[in-house]
């Protein structure tokens, strides 16, 4: 798999921008803020849909600019195909024009046939991204690692969007009804019974989120272990545990693990390969009893406390927390480990080589880490590696790459570099 | 201003139709003014006599002119079937088939707490008055496998099951005329669901 093409039009700071990528390593060059991770975004929101930087669609909308539109290229096994996006703003006949409000029209075409919705394009493209933050993976709040997580069971199996889209409408109604109840103040029998049925469809939908993920990671850490072993050429063993979580915040739990290293919370943070052998009856059955214990502090948040929008993926080296003893190089390599993992499971799913996206990460790996991530799958896969200077990278391993010169959103060199 | 204030007023109330954005309600409204005084005239007739005289049935909530509607009143038709269905709109595609001679019941939408529709807002209650007082033997859920649809589905399943009356859902799968190949996993899995011996 490779992209050939990239055309933005009013895409974040790129007015009007054509860019064809090199087969192999594709390097973009330029100071902070001239547009490297947008041009990257670009990429990731064409094969994905979605942006892990953007808040609001609006986002990627040129400032002073009403529309804007977005055209891959890409090469799936020898015919040349296109994904495209387009963004405009519907406004009210009588609003101003420049307010970033509204209704905004989305149009994503595939081989310029209009999809029904953003499940359209989804696999068409194997990627895998790998930017600075990511390094923060094991630090970041929760919240990061079910993106992170979610995002690669997407990757693998598309339609497991619809899944995941279903339980954010379900817990999104949920909470309005707890809302309501909670404003109410108290509950009739008519009331239960609607609450029962959000309950049963909470539970549902989570366990398809929660057991998708358990595969993910089934798959994903004995390739990451082995990696990891390598790199560190110590007996270090990764392991990752699914935590289901109680509602409370990460920290919270955090201090109170500390505190007592026993109790319900301790026995659900089992180890995935529990859970996933876990029966989907048995695992109601932990959803159920911690939906009613904590019924009524749902009520008083107003807020849905379980299911897997409160979960975390605890990462842990030779049985201690990653977070809290393993030092910065050793979190470092966890998440390169965990990353060139990713490349293989996506790669041996689809039988596929993704497309690698690196921004502002590579510099920050030494040569022989640099080498090994670009070896991942043992076969040369396409990079487009975004940097602020060349001098971090080993010079041979230059020879060959497509070098291009970001400024201000514009392309304004572009060279070859010799093949080795 | 572009258009004179009664023109830009039919334009803005065309826009507010479903699907309609500014430039179909414009061409719309022009087409109004086009149109010779009697025709205009027998548009707003049909807006004010289907305003006016469409109403829901007090017995099924379907919409019709009559109360109760052609389908409640119609005795050729089986008595203990009733077919739940969410809108209106379904009942008429129901009835395009012919297949179906049975009752109906609208909902007049779906359980959505973030609509503000709440089972009370539905007329589920007059659903469980009808199944006691009347003949029902088996109930159909017509109703789209969505979150709020199967949401909908598990409330009245809970109200109506105790009750000891036969209960089903509609299947749903493959469109006619396509391919399994390229068939997405959801409703694949919907259609095994709902598989059938044969
Ligand atoms: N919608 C937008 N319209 C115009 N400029 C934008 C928009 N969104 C972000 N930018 C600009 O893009 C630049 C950031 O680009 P980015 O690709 O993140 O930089 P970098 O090269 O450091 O990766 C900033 O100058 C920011 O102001
Ligand atoms: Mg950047
Ligand atoms: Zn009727």
């Amino acid at each position: 798999m490779k992209v050939t093409q990239l055309k933005l039009e009013d895409f974040r700071n790129y007015k009007n921008l054509v860019v064809d990528f090199a087969d192999g390593k594709n390097i973009i060059i330029g100071d902070n803020a001239q547009g490297k991770s947008n041009l990257l975004e670009a990429i990731e929101l064409c094969a994905s849909g979605k942006s892990s930087r953007a808040e609001q669609d609006f986002d990627f909308i040129r400032w002073g600019s009403n529309a804007c539109k977005l055209l891959l290229s890409f090469d799936a096994s020898g015919a040349e195909e296109t994904i495209s996006i387009a963004l405009a703003q519907q406004n009210e006949p009588n609003k101003l024009l420049s307010t970033r409000s509204g209704r905004l029209q989305k149009v994503i075409k595939v081989n310029g046939v209009k999809q029904t919705s953003v499940r359209g394009l989804l696999g068409r493209i194997p990627f895998v991204s790998f930017t600075s933050n990511d390094l923060g993976l094991l630090r970041a709040g929760p919240k990061f690692r079910r993106e992170w997580i979610d995002g690669i069971a997407v990757r693998l199996k598309p339609s497991h969007h619809d899944v995941l889209s279903n339980y954010a409408k379900t817990v999104a109604q949920r909470n309005r009804l707890l809302k309501l109840f909670a404003e109410r103040g108290r509950m009739n029998v008519s009331d239960q019974d609607e609450l029962l049925v959000w309950d049963k469809q909470l539970t549902r939908f989570a366990i398809a989120v929660i057991k998708m993920r358990l595969k993910v990671l089934a798959e994903l850490l004995p390739l990451a272990q082995e990696i990891q072993s390598h790199l560190s050429r110590a007996d270090e063993l990764l392991c990752i545990d699914y935590a289901l979580r109680t509602g409370r915040t990460y920290s919270e739990d955090f201090r109170e693990q500390e505190e007592s290293d026993q109790g319900e919370e301790q026995a659900l943070n089992s180890s995935f390969a529990d859970l996933h052998s876990m029966p989907d009856l048995e695992l109601a059955k932990i959803l159920a009893r911690l939906l009613k214990q904590l019924r009524g502090e749902e009520l008083r948040r107003k807020q849905s406390l379980v299911g897997p929008h409160r979960d975390d993926l605890q990462v842990r080296l030779n049985g201690a927390s990653a977070i809290a003893f393993a030092s910065q190089g050793q979190q470092r390599s966890i998440v390169l480990a965990l990353k060139m993992a990713e490349l293989k499971q996506l790669s041996e799913t689809t039988g596929q080589t993704p497309i690698l996206l690196l921004d502002d990460v590579l510099a920050e790996l030494d040569p022989a880490r640099q080498a090994l991530l670009l070896s991942a799958i043992g076969q040369p896969m396409q990079t487009i590696i975004t940097t602020t200077h060349l001098s971090g990278f080993d010079p041979k391993w230059l020879e060959g790459a497509r070098i291009m010169t970001v400024n201000n959103g514009q392309i304004v060199s572009k060279e070859e570099t010799s093949a080795p | 201003m572009f258009f004179t204030r009664p023109l830009a007023r039919l334009i803005e109330e065309f826009q507010k139709f479903p699907g309609v954005g500014p430039k179909s309600a414009q061409r719309m409204a022009f087409h109004v003014l086009d149109l010779s005084a009697e025709d205009a005239q027998a548009l707003t007739e049909a807006i004010t006599e289907a305003k006016e005289k469409v109403k829901h049935c007090n017995t099924c909530f379907h919409l019709s002119a009559q109360d109760p509607c052609e389908i409640c009143v119609d005795s050729r038709r089986d008595q203990q079937v009733v077919c739940v269905v969410a809108d209106p709109k379904d009942v008429i595609a129901f009835e395009r088939t012919r297949e179906y001679r049975g009752q109906y019941h609208v909902l007049t939408g779906l359980i959505s707490p973030l609509d503000g529709k709440g089972p009370d807002k539905l007329s589920i209650r007059q659903l469980l008055a009808r199944l006691q007082n009347e003949t029902i033997k088996e109930v159909i859920m017509a109703i789209n496998p969505t979150v709020e649809g199967d949401a909908t589905v598990l409330y009245l399943s809970q109200l109506i099951k105790p009750a000891g009356i036969k209960l089903s859902r509609i299947a749903f799968g493959l469109p006619m005329g396509s391919d399994l190949e390229y068939a997405d996993d959801m409703t694949l899995s919907k259609s095994l669901e709902g598989r059938r011996e044969i």
